[in-house]
């Protein structure tokens, strides 16, 4: 077990401590010969003008199937990248990886017991000071046998594993990650604060105001919808959308809930004479939109809305619209008069054509 | 499994010494402490303000309170009225937010004039200015009260009213505490019988916002619903 068949060249040190550049090559070290690279063998870099500055190669043996690699590395100007060569048996590998870029990722974790390990220093953008050392190389975790002496190495790797570094989720004997499996408390037992520089990936912040659906035209449409909502998930809900809607004639912009079209609607809106409202009818009317076979009117729309199952269902909110160069707007409400029925879905439509594009968010708290 | 604490000077069992690594990293991390590291609530944080982690992955986030340079509005408390009451006064500190944003909903039996008031300030301090419209009326508002008024009258004393108003707030002492708000006032059925646009100001820029009153000309009945949010 442990590092055979060292090549250094143009390098001196130890791989577990630090290789740093030779151009004496005192180690003899020689490029191996299965050694290629794109620009390395172009017609641009020939064999005998472009050479890596420096490389690294070596086997290693581990106690186990799995091992964790981490090092050290430092370029100030170039670059040093890195390839693994994987095997079962130490006689058949896979072929080596492609070159990865070792001085932003530090650490690998080898799948087989057996490997080859390169380090190569770039062919032109290097200086004296460039270096890379090994610092950890361990299993990954060891189970402990009952009456087997535990190694103090095997015993460190365990602590290391679970403590040094990101903080993983792991399950099973062998402490393996996860993803999307485990949480990190729960709603008994409650970490107290969470100190991040960024949250990555998160769709729902409990409490806060959340996208929970968007619907985006691929192809023109009559309508606009967002479904399978269940509205008792949510405090509240915030509705927006940047449509373009056209139309022939003058007409209106609707909305309706869960494809209602019982006279379960009323509503109300303003903008700046005289207000216009019903009651009793079978959908919402957003806003007018004027007819015209020109182009399109970019609508949109901002509004709260409260649509919980035991209550009236509102929406207060505000209609821009862009027709040629003039905007309008005007302040919508309305109400929906069905107190037993969950809110599942949303559909806003006109008598003419969404172009594609057209945006339809709804977010949730 | 639990945590067996390994003596000194004593063999410690294979068993132990894997349980106790499964213990602190298998499955779900919860915070931990005590010498057999019980589960914990509420008492350990992730990194510090020295020492953050850099990325959280997760799909999904329960918080009750979110800080930091990038500010999110998360929800500071919610009032559902079992019984009918007179006033909602919610405890709040407003210099620990900027922004204060509130979803009402209000059931009253007739009319109606909804109030959102701070600190039980009764002085009349609260100027506001609103363009509201009653059927097709249409009429500007502007008074000095004790209150904001998010929702006038209706003169309706036959039905019960429903008011739904969204007001946003500053919260933070040091600036005067203006606020922007939209009400509707449904009273019957599918009837919305005025909607009201306005901003309000509390004129006190130095003494911290500590409650909120939310009340009404009438009893608030049993249902209504009020949901504080604080961007901070």
């Amino acid at each position: 077990m442990g590092w055979t068949s060292l090549n250094k060249y143009r390098l001196q040190g130890t791989i577990t401590t630090l290789l740093t550049l030779d151009t004496n090559n005192s180690e003899a070290g020689s490029i191996p010969s299965d050694y290629t690279t794109t620009a390395y063998d172009s017609e641009t870099y020939s064999d005998s003008s472009y050479t890596p500055s420096a490389i690294f190669e070596g086997d290693y043996e581990s106690s186990t199937g799995s091992t964790f690699l981490s090092w050290t590395a430092s370029s100030a100007s170039g670059a040093i990248t890195y390839q693994t060569n994987i095997s079962d048996d130490g006689i058949n590998y896979d072929g080596w990886s492609g070159e990865i870029d070792a001085l932003t990722t530090k650490e690998t974790t080898i799948t087989k017991q057996y490997f080859k390990l390169r380090f190569i220093f770039d062919p032109i953008y290097w200086t004296d000071g460039d270096f890379v050392g090994v610092d950890r190389i361990g299993s990954l975790y060891t189970k402990f046998i009952k009456d087997a002496i535990i190694d103090a190495n095997e015993m460190n790797e365990n602590f290391y594993h679970i403590g040094q570094g990101s903080m993983l989720p792991r399950a099973g004997d062998n402490l393996v990650k996860t993803t999307g499996v485990f949480n990190l408390g729960s709603s008994t037992y409650k970490w107290n604060e969470i100190h991040v520089n960024n949250l990555v990936g998160v769709t729902h912040i409990g409490g806060s105001m959340n996208l929970i659906a968007q619907t985006t035209l691929s192809a023109t449409s009559s309508s606009i919808e967002i479904t399978s909502i269940n509205s008792d998930d949510y405090n509240y809900l915030y509705l927006y959308t940047n449509i373009l809607v056209n139309i022939g004639s003058n007409s209106s912009l609707y909305m309706i809930y869960n494809g209602d079209t019982d006279t379960s609607y009323g509503w109300k809106n303003y903008s700046g004479v005289t207000p216009r409202y019903t009651s009793t009818v079978e959908q919402i009317e957003l806003c007018q939109i004027v007819g015209t076979s020109t182009g399109y009117t970019p609508v949109m729309i901002n509004g709260d809305m409260f649509l919980q199952t035991d209550y009236e269902k509102y929406l207060i909110g505000d209609v821009s619209m862009n027709y040629q160069t003039n905007t309008s707007q005007n302040q919508i409400t309305s109400v929906w008069n069905k107190t037993d029925t969950t809110l599942t879905s949303i559909k806003i439509y006109c008598n003419g054509n969404m172009d594609v594009g057209s945006i339809f968010q709804l977010w949730g708290s | 499994m639990t945590f067996r604490v390994i003596r000194p000077s004593t063999t410690a069992d294979a068993a132990d010494a894997n349980d106790n690594f499964y213990h602190i990293a298998q499955s779900s991390r919860l915070p931990m402490g005590g010498s057999t590291l019980e589960y914990t609530d509420g008492a350990y944080n992730l990194g510090s303000a020295s020492y953050t982690w850099n990325n959280l992955y997760s799909s999904s986030i329960g918080s009750d309170k979110i800080t930091g340079s990038n500010k999110i509005f998360s929800i500071i408390t919610t009032t559902a009225l079992v019984a009918n009451t007179t006033t909602i006064d919610i405890n709040v500190n407003g210099d620990t937010y900027t922004d204060f944003k509130m979803i009402g909903f209000v059931r009253c039996d007739t009319t109606t004039s909804i109030r959102i008031g701070y600190n039980d300030d009764s002085t009349t301090t609260f100027y506001k200015h609103a363009t509201d419209n009653t059927d097709n009326l249409l009429a500007a508002d502007i008074d000095t009260n004790a209150y904001i008024e998010v929702a006038q009258y209706t003169n309706n004393t036959t039905s019960a009213v429903n008011t739904y108003f969204v007001i946003t707030m500053a919260s933070k002492a040091t600036l005067k505490r203006v606020s922007r708000f939209r009400s509707l006032e449904q009273t019957f059925e599918e009837k919305i019988s005025r909607i009201t646009w306005g901003s309000a100001l509390w004129d006190d820029a130095t003494t911290t916002i500590t409650s909120i009153q939310v009340y009404g000309d009438e009893t608030l009945l049993a249902g209504t619903k009020i949901i504080l949010y604080g961007q901070n």
